[in-house]
């Protein structure tokens, strides 16, 4: 053959053929499991197609007002999930811990029961709170409480236990106990870390509220769910659109919020 | 004693704490939670809780055909997200981009498949597709391809001018230089990033589910809705193990490859 | 000044012409094709070996499409041994550059620049990164590569003890202009640092 490769005998490298070949292995394993049949996708064409030209119709201008109505619930929903997850995350990260836990035996486990509660997705815990207590935005706003608390214990828990030492030791040194070791020692030195993770708990949570409606747990997702049935390709666009715009938006505050802060 | 201190600054931090707390309590007012009965939720969800009282495994095989199906998706949906979003980094980087017209273009539809939940797209597609897994890949792979695009091209930013500048001075094609400077300077990146968005899907698949995009969600979403509560834990321990397995999976794949 | 002639940056009066073609973004790949770089951070690619690095070199010439995935003729793969062992890393071959000393990199560095085979090289500070005895092995490298492959050679120091011993002919730039331009051999050290000295 004419080419070669700039490896010791001149082929290519073993490691690289191995990944090629397991991803194809893999992926030709799964095809129709994944549905991946060519026919489906020929069929889908048109359709699709049709849904795009439906998607860039004129919007249906009365229901902006609901669309509104529904884009504040949906964030004043992240926004009081995430007010509440704070304030809950914080004291179980500390007794996550290694640095700050006053009993060790209980870090342990608690780590343990918050990495099951963050295993299970934000929507399936909505699904378990409309089921428990009804429809409405309640259930949203305790199944993003859980997952929140749950991610961000963790991420407070990582950012305690790699605070840098020197500080804890000088203030250790003059005499300060436990409490005041850990006050003035180690929070301090986390606190830039914990409030950007603040942040993005409510970047997240705005994000996952705009979904959760769609099993009726308030927000912007019910009416989505809603378009979908009743086939009202004229509210589809906007609501679409006004992900995008949220998400966006919030991006560039929690940028904002970040640079503020730190 | 006068000290020549000046007086302690006035410090925000009480101002803010209020004004948050004004904030939810106006949330709290809009949303009517005020209704909300924290005693009778209480014990409604108590009661709920209650309801779960074992997992019944008696549809076990169909349970594990469809995590495997789920699993099937999120590893299409994350593939096809790889490969395009691989080919299309290079035009949403900065000193790689032909144009910057280019550039914004590229950008801005990565920030837009990003941003619009995995869940919308699917819902969508099944109105394409019909009901079923494809649905969910192609909503997956969007997503992904927005995401990774996105964080291929940041970390492609992120690698000195100067590997790109050595590759620039001999003459060489755009694609040649983001192929011998670029990718190789971001593996550990590219292994994280793809990984992460792997875990992210199988739990996203789990989900796409509840909408019909095929995999877990759906027999999950029947217990539930035919309060089938000993399905439904059950259910959601195979979620819950698949889930730790492939956590697991990923993340000794990046330690051997980082 | 160097980096205006292979389109690195754009001078603010005046143009450029390399062989009979004007520097312009459109002609850029052909232009650099005959002017080879070296640079004073040697500009490789840190996590790729040092003959890969060095097969970069001949990227402009090479079909594109295989190079995407790295096969290369087995001819430059050869020319690059070659070139390799001619700079005195035959046996670094395999190991990322990023774990070699600056010296040895530099080398690499111009051993690329042997195999792209241009008309010319410039080389930009070329050993202002490294220790005064590595910088003559280096430059000692650098001027033997040129005289037997028959490039002219353009290097851009301050170190006036080196542009003498090395170099043919030396001119000298303050603050735009031409002030000294001579061959090497008719100057002397005290009126190279005639250019330094605030005047």
């Amino acid at each position: 053959m004419k080419y070669a490769w700039p490896t010791l005998n001149g082929q290519v490298s073993r490691s690289w053929l191995a990944m090629g070949i397991g991803a194809f292995v893999v992926l030709g394993g799964t095809a129709a499991t994944a549905g991946m049949e060519p026919g489906r996708f020929r069929d889908a064409g048109p359709h699709l197609a049709d849904l795009v030209g439906h998607l860039l119709t004129p919007p249906d201008w009365q229901f902006l007002g609901p669309l509104g109505a529904g884009l504040v619930e949906t964030v004043g929903m992240a926004i009081l999930a995430s007010c509440v997850a704070i304030v809950v995350a914080m004291p179980l990260a500390i007794l996550m811990a290694r640095n700050t836990t006053p009993w060790l035996f209980i870090a342990y486990p608690l780590r343990v029961f918050t990495a099951v509660l963050r295993a299970i997705p934000d929507l399936l815990w909505a699904l378990a709170f409309v089921a428990a207590v009804g429809l409405g935005p309640v259930p949203g706003i305790a199944a993003l409480i859980v997952t929140t608390v749950a991610y961000l214990a963790k991420f407070h828990q990582e950012s305690l236990d790699v605070v840098a030492s020197g500080p804890i030791e000088g203030i250790a040194s003059v005499g300060a106990n436990g409490l005041a070791r850990r006050w003035y020692g180690v929070l301090p030195q986390a606190v830039p870390d914990l409030v950007g993770q603040w942040v993005y708990s409510l970047d997240s949570n705005v994000r996952a509220a705009t979904i959760l409606g769609i099993v009726g747990a308030g927000g912007v997702g019910f009416d989505l769910s809603n378009a979908v049935k009743l086939q009202q390709y004229n509210r589809l666009g906007p609501l679409i659109l006004s992900f995008y715009i949220i998400v966006t938006t919030l991006d560039r505050v929690s940028d904002r919020l970040r640079r503020r802060v730190i | 004693m006068e000290t020549g201190i000046p007086p302690r600054p006035r410090s925000w931090l009480p101002l803010w704490l209020f004004g948050i707390l004004l904030l939810c309590a106006a949330i709290v007012w809009k949303l009517q939670l005020t209704q909300f009965n924290v005693q009778e939720a209480s014990e409604d969800l108590g009661e709920y809780v209650s309801r779960y009282k074992s997992p019944s495994f008696q549809n076990l095989p169909e349970y594990l055909r469809l995590m495997f199906q789920t699993v099937a998706i999120a590893l299409w949906g994350s593939g096809i997200a790889f490969v395009v979003a691989i080919l299309s980094c290079g035009w949403a980087t900065r000193n790689l981009s032909p144009h910057a017209v280019v550039y914004r273009i590229a950008r801005e539809t990565f920030s837009f498949l990003r941003a619009v939940p995995d869940l919308a797209f699917a819902v969508l597609f099944i109105m394409s597709f019909g009901i079923g897994p494809q649905a969910g890949v192609c909503a997956l792979a969007l997503h992904g391809i927005g995401f990774l695009g996105k964080s291929f091209a940041e970390s492609l930013e992120r690698v000195s001018f100067q590997t790109y500048e050595g590759l620039e001075s001999v003459g060489a094609h755009r694609w040649q230089t983001l192929v011998f400077a670029g990718f190789p300077s971001i593996q550990r990146e590219i292994v994280g990033a793809t990984l992460y968005t792997f875990d992210r899907n199988v739990r996203m698949a789990a989900v796409l589910g509840i909408v019909g995009a095929g995999g877990i969600g759906v027999p999950l979403k029947e217990a539930v809705d035919l309060f089938r509560y000993s399905d439904a834990f059950a259910i959601l321990i195979v979620i819950l193990l698949t889930l730790l397995a492939t956590e697991f999976i990923s993340d000794s794949i990046r330690r051997r490859l980082a | 000044m160097l980096r205006c002639i292979n389109g690195l940056e754009t001078p603010s009066t005046g143009v450029i012409t390399v062989n009979g073609i004007e520097v312009s973004p459109r002609r850029l790949r052909e232009i650099r094709r005959e002017v080879g770089m070296v640079f004073q951070h040697f500009n490789l690619v840190p996590r790729l070996n040092a003959l890969t690095n060095v097969l970069t070199g001949s990227l402009s010439r090479v079909p594109l499409v295989m190079s995407l995935v790295y096969a290369f003729p087995r001819e430059e793969i050869r020319q690059a041994e070659r070139h390799l062992t001619s700079v005195g890393l035959a046996e670094h071959a395999w190991q990322r550059v990023d774990r070699m000393s600056g010296g040895q990199q530099q080398r690499v560095a111009i051993a690329r620049c042997l195999l792209q085979r241009p008309k010319v090289i410039l080389a930009d500070e070329p050993v202002a990164s490294l220790d005064p005895e590595t910088s003559r092995e280096v430059m000692q490298i650098l001027v033997r590569a040129a005289r037997e492959n028959e490039m002219a050679l353009v290097v851009n120091l301050h170190q006036v003890e080196i542009a003498l011993e090395f170099c043919d002919r030396i001119v000298g730039l303050r603050r735009g202009q031409v002030v000294i331009d001579d061959l090497a051999k008719n100057l002397t050290s005290e009126k190279l640092q005639s250019l330094y000295v605030p005047s």
